[in-house]
């Protein structure tokens, strides 16, 4: 059976003259943690929407778990969970109320699931407050047990993390990776933290203006965003040549700005200072620093 | 959907709006009868059922149950899609038509079904009380309110389908209740206007049609004149109101269906 269970060819969504999605194309395996990254109106959400059958592609295919068919769609729906926007809850109830309501209508019999749920994410002190009182990361919160309450094959996550505390954010992190790691959850995730990402991600979709921007796996990134020395001298044409040719580094960037990004030699580095200094090069700003996901998202987007 | 219609009931047994509207409905129709002198200690006069019906039934669905039926069906209906809980029914993975068969099935339990209970419950009470009195003849009657539940379904549908169509409960009310007062003025004003007699057209005539009985005669019963009310239903009421009734409703839940169906939620 192949591992591919979610599969998204060419999905293409207009609302009136405006292309939300133009052409989207990924695919999504069991296990994996995907992150879905890219600026407001992107089209994130939109995927997500389409994904929970909540619109309707104006083109293209979505086929999850093998099916593509309306009833087959609604049957890999089952047996996933939706977090979109913000949680969507009756004001006026409980916590558990809320709950117990998505119980009754998912038709999961065991009615112990509620304060199971309820637990996990910690909100099994909040008794008769209603959601109304709530703040906004007890209604993340919410929203997530909510995900959790069918016990689901795959989750899909609009901005889990909005709102939470930093000691709520690492909860809901390992609490994510848990159900990964111990139960194969497979996840698709939409955060603007993106440090957040990077520490759960193992695949990462880019996407801007509704295109697909690039995709790549968490090693992929790892290699993508390595560590390298920032060089600013007095030529940075000459020192550009000297570096290729002498010093034996063999990926030099010119930046905007005419400064250079090294990325190889970087243990030589003091053996690199030295044959510039030979050749008359004076150095004026030398650092070492590291592209991350931020960097590589800016990048993805920019293009 | 039998979870669906559950978890409705769920939510609808829990939002005070509804217990508000059930509450008022519970109590409106016997501060009527309790102005009327019928309910009370001090009473001016005893109110039978039979003088009830033909005399404060109709105002009584038209002021105060019809107004609650728009509320109670309006937010079963909609509510869900105005805070967009009914989103998780979709990516549930529960099929539209399911999920809105649910929500038309929970919406007439809720509105029409319990109005029309509401609506019987005072002429049961007062036949308790009073027993039924000379005015009117009680199976008539109760033929008569059994054919009020067509066009209160009719209405519901309407209700339901403006709901449905605008995803809001308060808009939904809004509209229905606009409807509900143009259509109880203005088919008064074109019966005036060009002397027509408009009855299984609209929800609102046709269950005028069948509550009021402007047809008596006195008569001397016991020393006392006593307005006998002609209540006779003909076989064309029955098949006129039912016809008109189910065919408005399923027009109006084709509309409310199709629209359901085929639209992106926010």
């Amino acid at each position: 059976m192949s591992d591919v269970i979610v599969d998204v060819r060419n999905l293409t969504k207009q609302f009136g003259r405006q292309l939300a999605l133009d052409d989207v194309t990924f695919q999504i395996k069991k296990g994996s943690i995907v992150g879905l990254i890219g600026p407001n109106g992107a089209g994130k959400t939109t995927i997500m929407k389409i994904m929970g059958g909540l619109s309707f592609p104006t083109g293209g295919a979505l086929t999850m778990y093998g099916a593509s068919d309306e009833m087959g769609l609604n049957h890999a729906r089952s047996r996933m969970s939706f977090m979109i926007e913000t949680p969507y809850e009756k004001e006026k109830m409980t916590a558990r109320e809320n709950l117990e309501k998505q119980r009754i209508q998912k038709g999961i019999p065991d009615k112990r699931r509620v304060e199971e749920v309820l637990k996990i994410v910690n909100l099994e002190n909040t008794g008769k407050k209603i959601v109304k009182n709530f703040s906004l990361g007890m209604r993340q919160r919410l929203g997530l047990a909510n995900a959790l309450m069918g016990k689901p094959e795959f989750m899909v996550l609009d901005e889990p993390i909005n709102g939470l505390d930093p000691e709520g954010i690492v909860e809901i992190r390992e609490l994510l990776r848990k159900l990964n790691k111990e139960d194969n959850v497979t996840m698709m995730i939409s955060s603007h933290i993106l440090s957040e990402l990077s520490l759960l991600c193992t695949d990462y979709i880019f996407i801007n203006h509704g295109k697909i921007k690039g995709r790549l796996t968490a090693e992929e990134l790892k290699e993508a965003c390595s560590e390298f020395y920032h060089l600013d001298t007095d030529n940075n044409e000459k020192a550009s040549a000297i570096l290729l040719r002498e010093c034996g580094v063999t990926r030099v960037e010119t930046m905007e700005d005419g400064s250079l990004r090294m990325y190889d030699g970087l243990d030589r580095i003091h053996e690199i200072s030295r044959t510039l200094y030979e050749n008359g090069i004076i150095p004026v700003e030398l650092s070492k620093n590291e592209v991350n996901l931020e960097d590589y998202y800016m990048k993805m987007v920019r293009e | 959907m039998i979870n669906i219609i559950k978890s409705l009931n769920y939510g609808a047994r829990r939002d005070p709006v509804n217990w508000i509207t059930i509450g008022s409905l519970l109590v409106l129709p016997f501060l009527g009868m309790y102005v009327m002198g019928a309910v009370g200690g001090d009473t001016l006069q005893q109110v039978t059922p039979s003088f009830y019906f033909a005399t404060q039934l109709m105002a009584i669905i038209f002021v105060i149950t019809c107004f609650g039926m728009i509320i109670l069906a309006c937010n079963l209906v909609a509510g869900d899609a105005g805070d967009k809980t009914m989103n998780y029914e979709i990516m549930a993975g529960h099929s539209r038509t399911k999920i809105f068969a649910a929500r038309m099935m929970a919406g007439f339990l809720w509105g029409a079904v319990l109005v029309f209970l509401l609506t019987i419950l005072p002429l049961g009470y007062l036949n308790l009380a009073y027993g039924w009195g000379l005015e009117t003849d009680p199976e008539e009657v109760l033929l008569r309110c059994l054919l009020v539940f067509f066009p209160t379904l009719r209405f519901c549908a309407f209700s339901m389908m403006t709901a449905s169509i605008m995803r809001s409960a308060g808009k939904g009310i809004a509209v229905s209740y606009v409807a509900y007062l143009a259509l109880a003025m203005g088919t008064s004003m074109l019966q005036e206007l060009f002397q027509v007699t408009i009855t299984y057209q609209t929800s609102m005539t046709n269950a005028a049609f069948l509550l009021v009985s402007t047809n008596s005669r006195n008569v001397v019963m016991d020393g006392r004149t006593v307005a006998l009310y002609d209540t006779a239903v003909t076989p064309e009421m029955i098949y006129n109101t039912i016809g008109f009734s189910v065919l408005f409703t399923v027009i109006y839940l084709i509309v409310a269906y199709i629209n359901f169906k085929k639209r992106d939620r926010d």
